[in-house]
């Protein structure tokens, strides 16, 4: 069913013209805190599977509060990155929900979440090669034609190498952004867990994505885990504060990147009070600025 | 080399413990079993075992996360068929 | 066909029906309204509370923002002592009112929240929900008052047409017909009592319910008062439920049985929330 004509989505590669922005996960433990402190808060990222069978006064409420504050939507079950072709009922219900609260933009993550009729419950990383590039760019095209504008796609964490990988995650990344023309809602925290489950730099490792191509940001936090043997991963889990070395690596993105960027905190539990997640917000500001201050200062030596 | 029943056999062994622990026992024989190419074998055989069981435990605490009550349970979770 | 001719119980079920569909329909009339998409939220506590129950529960945030600060103790129910001599620069003018108007050392509570210049206070933090549609005007509590004083008046004189049919036929088994209208009087005197907010603001307010359903988990004794506030004003007591003293001073500023007639009413606003229930 094709999105009602009414659905009107500001695409991805719209983001020139627009400075720096900082907001916050939606979540209802901290509806309070986001109401009064609008004035920090440049805008939220609501949970869209929280909300796809939101009835109509649902959907009133969620128009009301967009019009309070920036809305985007963030997209959890689509498993756009899947060999199998995107459920079109799926993109209608997030259709729906876009077009009716008016969001600015929709996000999804490069990911899959089930397979051979068995939910996994959570995001998984495909296997990367040129068959799930082609695939993804596919049902990147699906969504665009159906939600009425194309996602930014969203790195993922993952404990586990995906087998039969014929391509490194940031070049997988860089094909998919190249043949689908969506722009990057890079996890910073994703990027981090990876690079260190997986033995690369950081900071060399952020350097390999298609920077150009970031239009978001999320930060989260996360734990070590022990497994058996002496096994041990970072699990990107949100229910943490944001580590140093993830605002290191905002610092360096505010440094490699010129186009205006939104930066989104996640958190999923564990909440701290609010006022420790406005400073952690604070922080990010001041990592990003950062970075630009040192490209502004490159540029003028130049 | 990606395909659905690669991604539909790694479904299994994140959310199936007696698939993941059969997998364990005879990685190369549990994947024939579920009709995979030869390179998708070779490539199953070649994970590490260890991070292969952190993954599967991840996965089922973050569903037995979602299993909690929610205020409205979202139709998206519920597939046709989930493991046990 | 002429009503009036009906036999005793013909006419007492016509009645009944009669009553049924001119009270549903002023209820209609003055509850629904279609339309409204709805503009931002109300984010300001003490406006969600008149929206909720009036002026009464905006003096009872107001209350609590004192208790919180300090500048007010309530050390029994219903009872209220000003703690501080100092009156701060910032107070709202509801708070301000009300430490203003406080016996000391210590007095009832309800008066001082019944005062004048309190309800006064309070009645300016409607203003501008009536700017914005979620409260009625002066005009449209007066149009209220006269649709249901005019179905009033039908009802009653029907009822009392008959009445006036049975003397002239010397039938005297008129007390069901008597108890019929005054159980008529009764409900067109409710439907008539003003609501502090329109059909578009029992939608604002269902909508900030809504969004900040999580109540039990967003406030705690820690948490900052502009949250604590906000949860208060869309909540009521319910909305104090992680930090139990603030929900103490909200229960004692006006006891149960003393909450006055300031509530939701019968337009489906979800429940005043400050009547002593956490249900809301």
């Amino acid at each position: 069913m094709a999105a009602d004509a009414a659905v009107v989505v500001v695409a991805a590669a719209d983001i020139t013209g627009r400075r720096d922005r900082f907001g916050l996960g939606w979540r209802p433990e901290l509806a309070a805190g986001i109401l009064t402190n609008r004035d920090r808060i440049d805008l939220i990222e609501i949970i869209a599977e929280d909300h796809v069978d939101a009835s109509r006064a649902g959907l009133r409420s969620l128009r009301r509060l967009a019009a309070q504050i920036p809305v985007v939507w963030h997209g959890l079950s689509l498993g756009l990155a899947s060999t199998v072709p995107v459920d079109t009922r799926r993109l209608d219900a997030f259709a729906r929900l876009v077009g009716e609260t008016g969001a600015e933009s929709w996000s999804e993550h490069l990911a899959f979440v089930r397979g051979g009729g068995v939910e996994i419950g959570h995001l998984a990383a495909p296997p990367r090669s040129p068959d799930s590039v082609d695939a993804a760019c596919h049902n990147l095209a699906t969504a665009r034609r159906i939600v009425g504008g194309a996602p930014l796609v969203e790195n993922i964490a993952s404990l586990i190498d995906p087998p039969a990988s014929t391509i490194g995650e940031p070049e997988w990344a860089a094909a998919i952004v190249a043949g689908s023309g969506c722009f990057m809602l890079l996890d910073l925290h994703n990027l981090y867990a990876n690079a260190v489950n997986f033995g690369e730099d950081p900071v060399a490792y952020l350097h390999r994505f298609p920077l150009e191509r970031v239009g978001s940001v999320h930060l989260a936090g996360g734990r070590w885990i022990d497994g058996p043997n002496g096994a041990r991963r970072l699990l990107d889990d949100h229910l943490h504060d944001v580590p140093e070395p993830v605002f290191g690596l905002l610092t360096e993105l505010g440094r490699l990147t010129s186009q205006p960027l939104t930066v989104v905190i996640e958190r999923d539990g564990a909440y701290p009070p609010f006022a420790d997640i406005l400073r952690e917000l604070t922080a990010a500001r001041q990592a990003l600025a950062a970075g630009r201050a040192m490209r502004a200062g490159i540029a003028r030596a130049a | 080399m990606s395909s659905p029943a690669l991604e539909a056999f790694l479904a299994r062994l994140y959310t199936d413990e007696t698939v993941l622990s059969q997998f364990l026992e005879e990685p190369r024989a549990v994947a024939a079993a579920a009709g995979l190419d030869a390179a998708a074998i070779v490539a199953l055989c070649e994970l590490d075992r260890d991070v292969l069981v952190m993954t599967a435990r991840s996965y089922r605490a973050k569903r037995a996360a979602q299993a909690k009550p929610r205020q409205r349970p979202s139709r998206f979770w519920r597939g046709r068929r989930s493991a046990p | 066909m002429n009503v009036l001719d009906l036999a005793g119980p013909e006419f007492l079920a016509f009645y009944i029906i009669f009553l049924i569909v001119v009270a549903t329909a002023v209820w209609a009339a003055v509850s629904l309204s279609f339309g409204g998409a709805g503009g931002s939220l109300i984010a300001d506590p003490y406006r969600v509370a008149w929206l909720r129950g009036g002026a009464i529960e905006v003096a009872r945030l107001a209350v609590v923002s004192l208790a919180s600060r300090q500048l007010v103790t309530l050390p029994r129910p219903g009872v209220i002592a000003p703690a501080a001599a100092r009156m701060p620069a910032d107070l709202n003018p509801v708070e301000r009112a009300i430490l203003v108007n406080c016996q000391r050392p210590e007095g009832k509570a309800r008066p001082v929240l019944r005062n004048s210049a309190v309800r006064a206070a309070c009645r300016a933090v409607a203003d501008p929900l009536v700017a914005m549609g979620l409260a009625p005007t002066a005009n449209a509590k007066l149009a209220r008052a006269a649709l249901c004083a005019g179905a009033g008046f039908l009802v009653l004189a029907t009822g009392a047409a008959k009445l006036d049919v049975a003397a002239a036929r010397g039938h005297s088994n008129v007390r069901f017909l008597i108890l019929l209208m005054i159980a008529a009087a009764i409900v067109f005197l409710v439907l008539a009592i003003p609501r502090p907010r329109t059909p578009e603001g029992r939608r604002m307010l269902a909508d900030m319910r809504r969004l900040l359903q999580n109540r039990r988990a967003a406030v705690g004794p820690q948490s900052p008062m502009g949250e604590t506030l906000l949860m208060a004003g869309v909540f009521g007591a319910a909305g104090l439920a992680g930090a139990e003293e603030l929900q103490r001073v909200y229960y004692q500023a006006l006891p149960a049985g003393s909450s006055g007639s300031s509530c939701g009413g019968s337009d489906g606003g979800g429940g005043c929330g400050g009547c002593g229930g956490s249900g809301c």
